[in-house]
Formats: C-alpha cells, sequence, structure tokens
C-alpha cells in the first residue's frame, strides 16, 4: 500500500513536472557582487548559485576546475591585437624619423617575432587561443573554412629568427645601421613608443612584445595607460605625425558572428572607421586587391559560397601581410556556476549575455534538471541606467535581467547563432537570384525561395507622417513602383492573441503596429516624441527598408521588404514583434511614456532627457513612476491610444481601458510597470540595496524543456 | 559693549568672507582638478569619437553606405554627443558654469551617472545614498569615538595598569585600514563560520516588515562596524589617553588633587574642560566626515553609500557629480570652523574676540 501511495506521488509530481511551462525555478534573486574573487567564494560556500559575469583571471579558473562543487562556461567574446602604425606605408615620419612600420615586410615580420602560443598559454593561463589572423576560432567562419585557418597558422607560426632576418634586411634598406645591438639611423637610435594598456592582461602582452622588440635592435618606450589616456594619441593623433608605433589593442564581440566577411573593410581599409588612423591607411595603392576582396565581401557582392571561400581565402592572406594590424589571441572568459546547476550560455556572451538563460537556468540532480526553487545570481553591476524598452539601459548588467522577463519572437542559438522560432510558425524568405543566401540544415522552419524580382505592393507601408500621423504608402511615396533584394514573409500562429503579458491582458496587433510607428515616428522632426538622436538610425533604417504589409490580421501574417540579406536566410526573417533595442514593450505602457515625452516630462533616451532637463524615463523605478502614474490614471478614465488616426482601427476606447485597468491593478501589486511576455515576471526591485526579485510567470505558454537541447 | 559688538561682528563678517573665499578656491581647485585643467576634453572626444563610430559601423545597413555618407552620420552623432557634455563649449566657460552650479547647491544633474533609482540629478543620487551611508558611519562614528574617549579616561585613570600595556602595545595594529580588517572578518564571519552575511545592506530578497528590515540591516551592519572598529578603536583610545595624560600631569590638577578633590571632580573640571574644544572639534570633524563614507571599506562589504558613489563619479570624470560631494563638505567644513569659533568663546574662557587688552598686557 505504501508503495503504491508512494508510485501515485511520484507520478502525479511527474505530470505536475511535465505539465509545468516556462522556467525550471519558482524564483530568481539578483544580487550585486562587484569582484568574482568574492562571487567564487560565496558560490563555495552555497551562498550564489551563479555568476553572471565572465572573467578571465586564471588563479579562480584554476580554483573553479579544482573544486568539484563548481564549474565554469567558457565564452569567446573578446580578442587582442598589435596595432601599428602604418604612417600612409611611408617609412617616414613628417619630421623626418625612421618609421620601421611604415614597410608592411616588417609589419608582417612581427607575426614571426610574436609567439602567440606563449601569450595564450603563459599571459593568459589557458584562458585564450591563439589567434593568427581576423578570424574567430569559435565562430562560423573558422568552420567554413579549416584548411585555409591551418595553412594560415602554419606559415605564420613563431619563427624569431624569420622575424629578425627579415626586419634586419628591410631597416639595412631603408639606411638604418645597428650600432652595439640597436638599431640607429642617422646617428640616433631608433626609438618606438609603445602604447601599452595597462588595466587587463596587455599589459603583459606590451611588455612580452616590447621585450622581443627589444631583441632585435630595437629601443622601445613604453607608454602605459587606460583607454581614455592613450585613445587621443593612437585614435586622434594623424598617424603620420609619428606621436606612437604601437598600440595594444583590444576587441569584444557580443553575439556570434555568422559572416565575419564584413569585417576586413573595417580593419583593412579607409571605407568604415571614421579615425586617421584608417583614413590614412594605404591600401588602395599598395595592395588593391586586398582593398577589392574587402569591399567585395563588406558588401556581399558574391554569387554563391564557393565565391566567397576564394574572396575569405585572399582576404585573410592579404590582409596577414598588410598587417596594420595582427591578431594575438581570441580570448576566452568564464562564467563560475555552483555544478548543480545549468543554463544555456551563449558562445561569444557567456551566461549574462545569453538571450534564453531565464527560459533554460536550472538545478539538476544527477544531470538531470529538477523543477523549483529559488536560484540565487550574482551579477557585477546590476540597475545601472533606467530601464525603458525604446532607449532605456544598453548596460548588460540591466539587460542580464531584462532579458529574463521579456524576449522576442524567435530565440537565437547560443552555439550557432542562428534563430529558432518562438512566437510565429514559418517565415520564408525570397531573395533576388544571385544572391549569396543559403539555408541552414534542421531549420525547415524557413523556406529559402530565389526570384528574379521582387516588387513591393502599393499598399505596403514604407514610410510614416508623422504631422498626420498615417503610414505612407509605397504607391504614394514612389508612384512608380518599388522593387527590393529580399521579402520576408513570417506567419504567426491563429493563437497569437491568446499569448498572456504579465499584467494579465493579451497581446494585440496594436502592440505590433505601434512598433512599426516607432521604427519611424521618433526621428521624425515633426513627432511629438522627436529624439535628435533617433535621427541617424531612421536614416539607416530608411536606407534599406522597402516596405511592410500586413497580410491577414488573425492569424496575423507580414510580409517585409528590404534591401538588406544575410548569408543565412533565416536570419533575415523580419517579425515585427513588440520587442523593442532595450527590452520589450507593448502599446498601452509605451502610451505612458509617450505622453511624458511629448509634454516634456521624462524622454525616452539619455540624450533627449539631456537636453530636455528631464529625467531618463524608468518603467520600473524612482521619479518617473508618478509621471507615467500620472497618464495611467488618464488613460483609464479617457482611453487614450497613441498615434489616434492609425491606431484607432486597432484598438476601441473601450479596449484601451480595460488595458490600463490592468495594468493599474498590476502597479498596485507589483509596484512598478515593468510589463512583458517571458518566462519570468519582475517581481521587486530594491534600488539602493541592488537587488532584484523576479517569478515565475506560470501563464507562460511555452513548455519547460523547449530549450533544453541549447543547456550544456 | 557697543565697541565689543562692533569688534565681534566684523570679526564675524571677515571669517565668513575668509571660510567663503577658501572654499570657493578649494571647489575651482577641484574642477581643474577632475578635468586635468581641460585636457579631459581632449580624451572624452576621443573616446565619443570611438564609441560613435563603433556603434554606426556596427549597424548592417550602414556598412552599405557610401563613405561620406557614413563619416556624415559619425560626426552628425558625434556633434551631438559633445553637446550633451557640453563640450561643444569652451572649458574656461564650462568650469565656471560647474562652480557655480555647485555653490549655488542646484547641483545640477550629473554627466554619467544615474542614482539607483533612475534620477540623474545630482541632488537626488547623493540624497539617495545619504541615509546608507549615515546609518553605517553614523552608527560606528559614534561607538568609536564615545567608546574610545571614555576607554581613554579611564586609561588615564589607571596609568601603568595592565589594561593600559595592552592597549599601547595593540595599539600599531590599527596602522591598518578598516577594510583591511573587513576582509578577515568575512572570510572569517561569513566564509569559513558562516554566521554573519557577506556583505550588502540587507539580505536577498529583503524582509518585508519594518522591523524584519531593521533587525537584517543590523546584522549586516555588524561586520563593517566592527572592521572600523578594528581599524581605529585602538589607536584613537591610545591618543585620547596620552592627550588626558598630558593634563593630568598639569600643576593645576596636582594643587587640586594636594586639594583633596574627588578624583572624578579632578576629571570634569580640570582635565575634560581644558581639553573640550579639542574633543568638541574632533567631533565637529567626525560628524561631517560622515558625510564622504568610506570609498574602499564599500566595495569591501558592498555598501551602497557616498564612499562607492564618489568612487564611481572618480571613475567616470562626472564633474558634477563630484563637485556635488565636495561642495557640500565644503560648506559642512567650512561652517564648522565658523560655529567652532564662538563655541570656543563659549566653553574656554581664555579666547576672547579682538583680544587687545591682553595684548598690552
Amino acid at each position: 500500500m505504501k508503495k503504491l501511495l508512494v508510485g501515485a506521488l511520484l507520478v502525479t509530481m511527474a505530470f505536475a513536472g511535465l505539465a509545468r511551462q516556462g522556467a525550471w525555478v519558482d524564483e530568481v534573486v539578483i544580487t550585486l557582487e562587484p569582484t568574482a574573487g568574492a562571487a567564487v567564494l560565496k558560490l563555495e560556500a552555497g551562498d550564489l548559485d551563479i555568476y553572471a559575469w565572465s572573467s578571465s583571471d586564471r588563479a579562480l579558473f584554476a580554483k573553479v576546475a579544482a573544486n568539484p562543487d563548481l564549474k565554469a562556461y567558457t565564452s569567446f567574446g573578446s580578442f587582442n591585437d598589435l596595432t601599428m602604425n602604418h604612417s600612409g606605408d611611408k617609412p617616414f615620419f613628417t619630421d623626418g624619423r625612421l618609421n620601421p612600420f611604415g614597410v608592411p615586410a616588417i609589419r608582417e615580420a612581427m607575426h614571426w617575432l610574436i609567439d602567440r602560443e606563449y601569450i595564450a598559454n603563459e599571459i593568459m593561463g589557458g584562458l585564450a587561443t591563439p589567434k593568427y589572423s581576423y578570424i574567430n576560432s569559435a565562430f562560423p567562419d573558422a568552420k567554413r573554412y579549416p584548411k585555409i585557418v591551418e595553412e594560415i597558422e602554419d606559415y605564420y607560426a613563431y619563427d624569431f629568427a624569420k622575424g629578425e632576418r627579415i626586419i634586419t634586411a628591410e631597416m639595412t634598406k631603408l639606411g638604418a645601421t645597428k650600432v652595439g645591438g640597436k638599431w640607429t639611423y642617422q646617428g640616433k637610435p631608433i626609438e618606438l613608443r609603445f602604447l601599452i594598456r595597462n588595466e587587463d592582461e596587455r599589459l603583459l602582452i606590451g611588455n612580452y612584445i616590447s621585450d622581443q622588440l627589444e631583441k632585435v635592435g630595437f629601443t622601445v618606450i613604453r607608454q602605459y595607460g587606460r583607454s581614455g589616456e592613450l585613445s587621443p594619441l593612437w585614435i586622434q593623433s594623424n598617424p603620420l605625425e609619428g606621436q606612437w608605433h604601437l598600440y595594444t589593442g583590444g576587441w569584444v564581440t557580443t553575439a556570434v558572428a555568422r559572416d565575419q566577411g564584413t569585417g576586413f573593410n573595417q580593419f583593412y581599409t579607409t571605407r568604415v572607421l571614421p579615425w586617421p588612423l584608417f583614413q590614412t591607411l594605404a591600401t588602395a595603392t599598395t595592395d588593391p586587391t586586398l582593398d577589392e576582396v574587402c569591399d567585395k565581401l563588406a558588401r556581399r557582392d558574391f554569387n554563391s559560397m564557393d565565391e566567397r571561400e576564394v574572396l575569405f581565402e585572399q582576404a585573410l592572406w592579404l590582409s596577414n601581410k598588410y598587417a596594420n594590424i595582427i591578431w594575438l589571441v581570441d580570448r576566452q572568459g568564464f562564467t563560475p556556476v555552483r555544478a548543480n546547476t545549468a543554463v544555456a550560455a551563449d558562445l561569444a556572451a557567456g551566461v549574462y549575455g545569453s538571450q534564453i538563460w531565464g527560459h533554460t537556468v536550472q538545478f539538476q540532480k544527477d544531470g538531470k534538471p529538477v523543477v523549483g526553487g529559488t536560484m540565487k545570481i550574482g551579477a557585477a553591476g546590476l540597475l545601472t541606467e533606467p530601464w525603458n524598452p525604446i532607449a532605456g539601459s544598453n548596460w548588460v548588467f540591466d539587460m542580464f535581467p531584462i532579458r529574463a522577463t521579456g524576449e522576442n519572437s524567435y530565440i537565437t542559438d547560443t552555439e550557432t547563432g542562428l534563430l529558432w522560432p518562438l512566437y510565429f510558425e514559418k517565415a520564408t524568405i525570397e531573395v533576388l537570384k544571385g544572391l549569396p543566401v543559403g539555408s541552414n540544415p534542421g531549420h525547415d522552419w524557413c523556406t529559402l525561395k530565389f526570384v528574379d524580382e521582387i516588387k513591393v505592393p502599393a499598399d505596403a507601408w514604407v514610410d510614416w507622417d508623422a504631422a498626420a500621423q498615417k503610414f505612407i504608402t509605397v504607391g504614394e511615396k514612389h508612384p512608380g513602383g518599388l522593387t527590393a533584394k529580399r521579402k520576408s514573409v513570417v506567419y504567426y500562429p491563429a493563437s497569437l492573441y491568446d499569448v498572456p503579458l504579465h499584467d494579465g491582458t493579451k497581446i494585440t496587433l496594436a502592440d505590433f503596429i505601434l512598433g512599426i510607428i516607432l521604427s519611424f515616428d521618433r526621428g521624425k522632426p515633426e513627432s511629438a516624441i522627436y529624439d535628435e538622436a533617433a535621427v541617424s538610425s531612421l536614416k539607416s533604417f530608411l536606407a534599406s527598408f522597402r516596405g511592410v504589409k500586413i497580410v491577414s490580421e488573425k492569424p496575423l501574417v507580414i510580409e517585409t521588404y528590404s534591401d538588406v540579406y544575410t548569408l543565412d536566410a533565416e536570419l533575415a526573417v523580419s517579425t515585427w514583434w513588440p520587442y523593442y533595442a532595450q527590452g520589450p514593450g507593448f502599446w498601452h505602457t509605451l502610451a505612458l511614456g509617450i505622453q511624458a515625452e511629448a509634454n516634456k516630462e521624462l524622454a525616452f533616451s539619455k540624450d533627449k532627457s539631456a537636453l530636455l532637463k528631464v529625467e531618463w524615463m524608468d518603467f520600473t523605478k524612482g521619479p518617473s513612476l508618478p509621471i507615467l502614474l500620472k497618464y495611467l490614471d488618464e488613460g483609464i478614465a479617457t482611453g487614450y491610444v497613441p498615434y489616434a488616426p492609425t491606431m484607432r482601427k486597432y484598438v476601441t476606447e473601450d479596449q484601451a481601458k480595460a488595458k490600463y485597468t490592468a495594468l493599474k491593478a498590476w502597479y498596485e501589486k507589483m509596484g512598478h510597470l515593468w510589463v512583458a511576455s517571458g518566462p519570468f515576471y519582475l517581481d521587486q526591485v530594491f534600488p539602493v540595496e541592488k537587488i532584484v526579485v523576479l517569478k515565475r510567470f506560470e501563464q507562460y505558454p511555452f513548455a519547460l524543456d523547449k530549450w533544453q537541447f541549447l543547456v550544456k | 559693549m557697543k565697541g565689543n559688538l562692533f569688534a565681534l561682528a566684523r570679526y564675524t563678517l571677515l571669517r565668513a568672507v575668509m571660510l567663503g573665499f577658501a572654499v570657493v578656491v578649494a571647489l575651482y581647485l577641484v574642477v581643474l582638478i577632475v578635468n586635468m585643467g581641460g585636457h579631459l576634453d581632449k580624451v572624452r572626444r576621443g573616446e565619443i569619437r570611438q564609441a560613435v563610430a563603433a556603434a554606426v559601423t556596427m549597424i548592417p545597413e550602414n556598412q552599405l553606405l557610401p563613405p561620406s555618407e557614413l563619416n556624415q552620420m559619425i560626426e552628425r552623432q558625434t556633434e551631438l554627443q559633445y553637446r550633451y557634455y557640453g563640450l561643444d563649449q569652451p572649458f574656461i566657460w564650462r568650469s565656471f558654469r560647474y562652480l557655480i552650479t555647485a555653490l549655488s547647491l542646484s547641483l545640477g544633474r550629473s554627466e554619467n551617472l544615474t542614482s539607483d533609482s533612475g534620477s540623474r540629478q545630482v541632488r537626488n543620487i547623493i540624497l539617495e545614498r545619504l541615509p546608507s551611508t549615515l546609518v553605517l558611519f553614523g552608527t560606528s562614528s559614534l561607538i568609536l569615538f564615545f567608546t574610545s574617549l571614555f576607554a581613554a579616561l579611564a586609561l588615564s585613570r589607571r596609568y601603568g595598569s595592565w589594561a593600559d600595556r595592552l592597549v599601547v602595545a595593540l595599539a600599531p595594529t590599527s596602522s591598518a585600514p578598516g577594510w583591511f580588517y573587513g576582509i578577515f572578518l568575512i572570510l572569517i564571519f561569513a566564509a569559513v563560520l558562516r554566521v554573519l552575511p557577506w556583505g550588502g545592506m540587507v539580505e536577498a530578497p529583503p524582509p518585508k516588515t519594518t522591523l524584519g528590515y531593521a533587525l537584517s540591516l543590523v546584522r549586516h551592519m555588524i561586520l563593517p562596524v566592527a572592521a572600523m572598529a578594528a581599524g581605529g578603536l585602538l589607536a584613537s583610545i591610545y591618543a585620547r589617553r596620552t592627550f588626558f595624560l598630558i593634563f593630568s600631569s598639569e600643576d593645576y590638577v596636582d594643587l587640586a588633587k594636594a586639594k583633596g578633590l574627588s578624583s572624578r571632580a579632578i576629571e570634569r573640571r580640570y582635565i575634560l574642560r581644558p581639553t573640550l574644544p579639542t574633543i568638541i572639534t574632533q567631533f565637529m570633524f567626525l560628524i561631517i566626515g560622515m558625510w564622504q563614507g568610506a570609498v574602499i571599506l564599500e566595495q569591501v562589504f558592498v555598501w551602497p553609500g557616498i564612499g562607492s558613489l564618489t568612487i564611481s563619479a572618480v571613475n567616470l570624470s562626472d564633474t558634477p557629480m563630484i563637485l556635488g560631494v565636495n561642495v557640500i563638505y565644503a560648506y559642512l567644513l567650512a561652517l564648522s570652523l565658523f560655529i567652532l569659533e564662538f563655541v570656543y568663546a563659549i566653553i574656554d574662557p581664555r579666547v576672547r574676540v579682538g583680544a587687545g587688552p591682553q595684548r598690552r598686557l
């Protein structure tokens, strides 16, 4: 009997677990812990379960590795380089001093002079991988072209003697002589001013490279400093003036880059970065082929992936030969967690940058997820700046909890960077024949078609009349018709409008429409919420945007036309889900902010708040709330709908009042106005104490284990 | 009488003007130091240009724009940012604007920092952190002050006792700062014994009742207060005990002892009274010192006070914020010095305004 009861209980629990939706844990408590060392102590003591920040402290990594109660997720988001002052490929500065790095062959010789294995293993303590070219060893292009990567690694492997031989030959050609083992020119020692960043391991890297240069006879002046101290020299000064010779560079990427081909243009040509160092590059004259392939890769001017491979191979070899920048290591960060926890960590951005950490964070027993519990997470920063979805805080510390409360209509694969549909069912991508676009196996939700021409329908919306608050159609703006290079058709399910929001209301078509309006409105001078800071992004958007059309309202089907395409068809879907740059936003919450900004009481963006001398809008706390609440009460009374000439078609007065009433009830219960649809809702915010409490959203519509395949 | 009043008024005015002048000069020096005499503008311009270019070029659509258009876009954004930080105006003009905003106590808006609750008003940012600073540093400073005062008095009465010798022997341990002890206290009581929290103001999530919150706050204050005591108490007792001993060996104290006055009366009338101006001065400085918090100790205990705010402001070179903290300290200091002038005159009969007749003597 007892066994039967226990069995029944277990079966019930199993079903309860299966029926459960959304998050694995019941509650997440995020607290501030600025130092990784203290965080590891807390993890060891069980006072933290996860430390959501990436560290590169090798001693700490060893400590975590040695403790069976702890484990770590590694990520590959940053990389280091040696930037050289090429002085426009002229071997002399304007004052007549000799600049060895004005000679491409000497720059190339630096490849052989630097032992990248030493940097990766000794300086970085194994938390790095030697990097011999621009390609990131963990990203898709490295897997696409392993043979090229291997050949480059072999060719540029550490060979001090070879490097020294080339430098000696080139220096002699320039008229330099060695006196007492030191290179001199016209009787004076050749001094190299090396700008060495001192905030991290770049200090050791800079010292190591300085030592190597001194071994070949250069006199090195080491100038240490932080970013702000050194940037006026290497970024702003004219390279020909010769204020510096070398700089320990570092770059970061916060997502898996599926197409690194576009990056060559940035580092090896004058076309992207506006700083004198890049504007004076002589690639176009010294190596026109490199200049050409960089441009072609950036514009995706190739007809097939085979053609791309040829261009990519050329770009890799030629850029290494031109060598105004040489790459040193791909760095690894690690996120320490307790061994009984698991989460889908992003390959590039670790746990703190994972878009689905909230969906997947879990306790485990014997390698299997268990349901329930409170997850205690430490964060290196928290509640840094105001939360508002339009132009609120962009800090990773703020986006970390925000991502658990809201989500886009798709999930970004933490390993591949590809998309998986969440709220929509399928998508079709049409691109012009000849464009190098492909689809990936296993992503059947996306159908790729090649067509001869893509005509944009005359009734598609292509712009916005901010004064009349109405969309401008393609027929109105382009009477002669308009074509596009890419068309995306996204199909939402019929059950879309049952998607629950945290405040008890449901998503509506108006949420999508407001999103489309706000893509234009803030950048238009006639708008009540015009923001100068939004003009550039609108300009960029309009440069390639060709139109959007709601083909069907229920089920919702949206067609989007654009001239922008990606190598992967899956990345080209335009869903218009109401998830903005800084988080989720639904029309009835944003309406409050729109009124507050229109009446110059608050502003969405930091820049505009400074201009108006008002507070930066925050939906979670602080002086913004009373102002937003004032408009909430007005909304309950009047049924206000923003951009009424357009939005009234999608929201009635009664529907608006009902939405506002639900929002008021939400505020009274929670004390904030942050409403989203993600697996957690924002339960409590303690700004001074720096504590955020998230609770599982029980009505979240997706199964517990939906993204379990991404949990490593 | 009239002459005395006039002398007093003149003296008061002169002191007020002198102190006011000192405040203005000190604050302007702060403006110059924070901005590296204007050099920071160049650094900031570089950082802004770099950040804008990186942000603009990261947008895939922009990578397809012609270079001239892209540069135009970067220029426009950069100019906007320059305007936001006031870099479109000469530093000298801005430096005086910073100064006037600070002196007028309007404090203005921060350039980078945001208050925990999302405000960019310097006043709000400071006011938000003030209670947590006052509660921790107020408590610890007052405990430290009065404990050391009474302990020193007691030791001065028992010169050469074992307790006195122990304090003398252990006083050098106070040469290490409080945060240094804080690390050890955390390791012992939080990491190993697990009886006290690691840091922060309250447990997470905070208790919902006021009493629960207060108890949690007290529990979280134990280690930082103990760290501050470890870093300062013994040295403070030692210094005061020596101070009292010097006064205890004055001739008039020996005379009082010879007259047969009780030790308590001697202490009150002949030792404490002449040392009162020094004690009051120390107390005043202690009170205004609370305003600034303790930078490293707050970091070690993750305590959200003015100290950690100041260090964030310094790291971000947020001039209005740094001035906001400093101007209040400067005003408090000037006001304290001003008040002390009169307090000395009241409690110490040797202090007189003018002192003309004494010079003739």
